[in-house]
């Protein structure tokens, strides 16, 4: 990934749908932490399992350091209102998440979140 | 999860016996119960000292003991050794001398209530501590912000009102009267003598009063709070002799069925605190038990910033720990959600919009992990409470209306745990 440094900016990376699909698990954790403790703003075209979410709050409250790292910021738009099928529930299938936005903690604050419209603002 | 991995698991749930089923316990988090600072509380010799100061003595006499509230605001630790000695009422109201546990102490900004009652006794508390009252001929808890003016409030019958230079007492018979006033600075002044007689030869009538609430007023608070743990009968009181006493819902659960608690409750909105079990629960319905182990889990958060519990009177080295003990909890409570729970329970305040309280992500992780799931809708003991708000959010799960505070259908509560989880 090109890698652009600049001090007068914030870098937003747009992940789709596919490249999320390749990847395994802990390998999607790390892509989303690792960007996002560059400072820069994930955004997932499709989001994330609620196992992986699990996952991520547990990966990042392991890795959350003092004037280091503060945490995230994560907000999708909600699941898909659907009683899961008796199969869905015997098999642990889970329906697929929407977009996703995660960010740095200490710079980035939900202003307003409803089923359609996710706003942020997001500080240098 | 691999397919047949899925099937055995859910298999094995479906036939699976003998070992404690584990529950866990998930919601927002909610106020709890303490007073204010300088609230002075009654000891068992008669005296009585601010509730800051029986914190600090206890904490000079018990200084190695671990801070176990893993919160970053707050510290709760063991102080039996320090053997401080309240007056405590029993279930039957009568008043019995008790060891104070455990020592409680948190940075609260917010509300408290000024709870007056008609000899003049005043307390500070928070809105959700709790208070012995008399209600429809029976007897109830109730917290402060619950209270109404003739609201009718336990009080000591031999605590006096203002301290005077020489009061008289009977509670030993010392004197061989019959009135009920005591010594110098305290009530059952009798007991600076013989502590340990404190309430023991009385009937409940002579111990308890009720006294009318007569004002309640709301101040603004930003200072520390304190809590006392008194074992068995969780109550103590005031120096007017007031009679307090605080619950929570996992506590309550524990409290019921083992005589002990999880552990204290939290009064910093949103904050994080270590995840803490209560194992071997047993509960007995309908001539058969269930055992469950009780996971009371924090809040779950994304972000912890030790600069936030800078601003609470600390200094760095304390917050970063704190803070430090905050992730653990919260990572803890998302492990155990994965790999460790046989059931939940989600508690919502029934006063409450659900939508506005839950955290989304938190229930859908749950809703996805095939397990049996209960509603709680607690605070049904408040006039605003509507169950059929929670009913509508959740038309999926079973709802059960409860007040953990005041005792509320803790049997259907206790009914529905055993009837999923058991």
């Amino acid at each position: 990934m090109a890698d652009i440094t600049t001090n007068d900016g914030v870098q937003i990376d747009l992940v789709s749908r596919e490249r999320m699909q390749s990847l395994r698990s802990m390998e999607k954790i790390r892509l989303i932490l690792d960007g996002v403790r560059e400072g820069n703003i994930v955004i997932l075209e499709e989001g994330l399992s609620p196992d992986e979410e699990s996952k991520l709050i547990e990966v990042t409250m392991n890795e959350i350091s003092p004037d280091e790292f503060t945490g995230i910021e994560i907000e999708s738009y909600p699941q898909q209102e659907s009683k899961p099928g008796f199969f869905s529930r015997l098999f642990g299938r889970d329906p697929p998440n929407k977009l996703t936005v995660i960010g740095p903690a200490n710079r980035i604050e939900t202003l307003h979140k409803d089923e359609n419209l996710i706003q942020a603002l997001v500080t240098q | 999860m691999g397919l047949i991995a899925s099937i055995k698991g859910s298999i094995s749930r479906l036939f699976s016996g003998g070992e404690p089923k584990r529950i866990g316990i998930y919601g927002p988090p909610n106020a709890g119960k303490c007073l204010a600072a300088d609230e002075e509380i009654l000891l068992s010799d008669g005296t009585r000292r601010p509730i800051e100061e029986i914190y600090s003595s206890a904490r000079e006499a018990c200084p190695d003991a671990p801070d176990v509230s893993g919160s970053s605001h707050e510290t709760w630790f063991a102080c039996s050794d320090a053997d401080i000695r309240v007056p405590s009422l029993t279930g039957d109201l009568t008043v019995v001398p008790a060891t104070v546990s455990h020592a409680f102490r948190q940075r609260y900004r917010g509300e408290m209530y000024r709870v007056r009652t008609g000899s003049d006794s005043s307390v500070v508390v928070s809105p959700e501590h709790p208070f012995i009252v008399r209600s429809d001929g029976g007897v109830a808890q109730r917290r402060a912000d619950a209270l109404s003016v003739e609201s009718r409030v336990a009080r000591l019958s031999s605590a006096p009102t203002p301290p005077g230079p020489r009061l008289r007492s009977s509670v030993s018979g010392m004197d061989g009267t019959t009135d009920r006033y005591v010594a110098d600075g305290g009530c059952l002044a009798s007991t600076a003598a013989s502590p340990t007689s404190i309430g023991t030869t009385h009937s409940a009538s002579e111990d308890i009063a009720w006294e009318s609430v007569v004002s309640i007023e709301v101040e603004e608070y930003d200072g520390a709070i304190y809590d006392l743990t008194v074992p068995e009968h969780h109550t103590f009181t005031t120096a007017d002799g007031l009679v307090v006493h605080n619950t929570t819902l996992a506590n309550r659960i524990a409290r019921d069925w083992t005589g002990d608690a999880v552990g204290p409750e939290s009064h910093v909105p949103h904050e994080t605190r270590r995840a803490r079990r209560k194992e071997n629960v047993e509960i007995k319905r309908n001539g058969s038990s269930v055992t469950i182990d009780i996971v009371d889990t924090p809040g779950v958060t994304t972000k912890v910033d030790y600069n936030e519990f800078l601003e609470h009177d600390m200094t760095k080295e304390d917050a970063v720990r704190r803070s430090r003990e905050a992730t653990e909890g919260v990572a803890e409570a998302m492990h155990w959600l994965r790999e460790d729970v046989d059931g939940v329970v989600y508690v919502l305040d029934s006063t409450t919009d659900p939508f506005t309280q839950v955290n989304t992500m938190l229930v859908g992780i749950i809703e996805s992990r095939d397990l049996p799931v209960l509603i709680f809708a607690n605070k049904i003991d408040l006039d605003d409470s509507s169950i059929q708000r929670i009913v509508n959010a959740f038309p999926q799960h079973e709802v059960v209306p409860l007040s953990a505070l005041e005792g509320d259908n803790m049997d259907e509560v206790y009914n529905k745990i055993a009837e999923y989880f058991g």
